[in-house]
């Protein structure tokens, strides 16, 4: 057994110094021997930082004073996040539902062309803007139905030749054709 | 039967730590007072040796029994319930410890440390020649914990499990959080430096 062991299987612990072999190396090298003293004094100095002071009395009260006020939570927390995550899952789905729903309206609203006013009342006469030939049995030659709508949001539709003057109280608004009645 | 049904028919002062544990997880608070008093005393010890302040060992001791507490579900049975413990207690000094390290606030003890380097002998004088040649063993105790204080983090670790806590390589490694062949090897490295840092003194 050479020094390099020795102080392998010292330092690993002290107690590998009663080995036979151990000794019986250390009896004819004082390098080791030495080791194996100091070591042992270390050993045993070492007990001494196993001294244990005691703990303040209230020590485990303290932890548990620290656990009370949340520890109900401290034991639901898993089920209630889980809770909460479910939750602000499903109100990101709508919202982004809602907010997918009102981007295709709009889609649709700017795909759809608008229609373009067919008359305006300006100071009390409705001027036609444009007229279509068409067949009535109560107008003759080219007419147009026109969508009045009051203030009251009440709509008033008037068959008219497609070139007149009419006069009105409902001033500033426009007015479109009702496709319809083509 | 699983641990969780084991019932406390013997003096709880007699009672494992995993079946107070596996009685607590069962609603038994009991219990978990039982583990705290076994190993307060012990941890804040283990703790004040480390970081040398007795009021934040306290606090730490108290921060790793709510932290098992709160994560008992998570213990593995298979092992002891003290290594667990130390583990959750270390991690929180090593925390401890960088902390103050990165504040500046080292210990006095480490202030050659800190200013040159984890390699740096610890300076003791050599009493081989004294004419107090012995000292008592409340210096030499003194002596061995500045020597303990000045060694790299992870052979004081290695050495404070092994040596002052007394447990084995197996568990100091489960500790630590390394193989078996590294806490040998560190074990080592800090008897070593310890030997020539506390020459005349042994």
């Amino acid at each position: 057994m050479n020094c390099k062991e020795v102080e392998r299987l010292l330092t690993e612990d002290i107690s590998q110094g009663n080995d036979s072999r151990v000794q019986d190396h250390i009896d004819c090298c004082s390098l080791c021997r030495r080791l194996h003293r100091e070591l042992t004094s270390m050993s045993e100095l070492g007990r001494l930082l196993r001294t244990i002071d005691q703990v303040p009395a209230d020590f485990s009260s303290r932890v548990f004073q620290k656990l009370a006020p949340s520890s109900l939570w401290q034991l639901q927390w898993k089920p209630v996040l889980t809770l909460g995550l479910v939750m602000l899952g499903l109100v990101s789905f709508l919202w982004i539902q809602e907010t997918q729903s009102a981007r295709e309206a709009m889609l649709v609203a700017e795909e759809t062309p608008r229609e373009e006013p067919f008359a305006r009342v300006q100071d009390g006469d409705l001027e036609l803007i444009e007229g279509e030939q068409a067949e009535s049995d109560r107008v003759e030659g080219p007419y147009v139905d026109v969508i009045l709508k009051s203030p009251s949001e009440s709509e008033y539709i008037l068959r008219l030749p497609s070139r007149i003057k009419v006069r009105t109280s409902d001033l500033n608004h426009d007015i479109y054709l009702n496709n319809a009645s083509y | 039967m699983k641990m969780s049904e084991i019932a406390l028919s013997e003096p709880i002062s007699s009672v494992a730590d995993n079946t107070l544990i596996s009685a607590y997880l069962t609603g038994n608070e009991y219990a978990f007072e039982v583990l705290v008093s076994r190993y307060q005393d012990r941890l804040v010890n283990y703790l004040n040796r480390l970081i040398h302040d007795y009021e934040m060992s306290v606090d730490l001791s108290q921060e790793a029994f709510i932290r098992v507490y709160r994560n008992a579900n998570r213990y593995q049975g298979q092992y002891k319930f003290s290594t667990w413990l130390y583990r959750i207690a270390t991690n929180l000094a090593i925390d401890e410890m960088r902390r103050r390290e990165r504040k500046g606030r080292v210990f006095f003890h480490n202030v050659m440390n800190w200013i040159q380097g984890d390699d740096v002998t610890y300076v003791l004088p050599d009493l081989r020649h004294s004419p107090e040649k012995t000292l008592d063993q409340t210096e030499k105790l003194a002596r061995l914990q500045g020597a303990i204080d000045s060694l790299p983090e992870k052979y004081r670790l290695a050495f404070m499990l092994k040596e002052a806590q007394e447990f084995s390589y197996e568990e100091t490694g489960r500790i630590l959080e390394v193989s078996l062949g590294t806490v040998k090897s560190r074990v080592h490295r800090a008897k070593m430096l310890l030997r020539e840092k506390l020459t005349g003194v042994l």
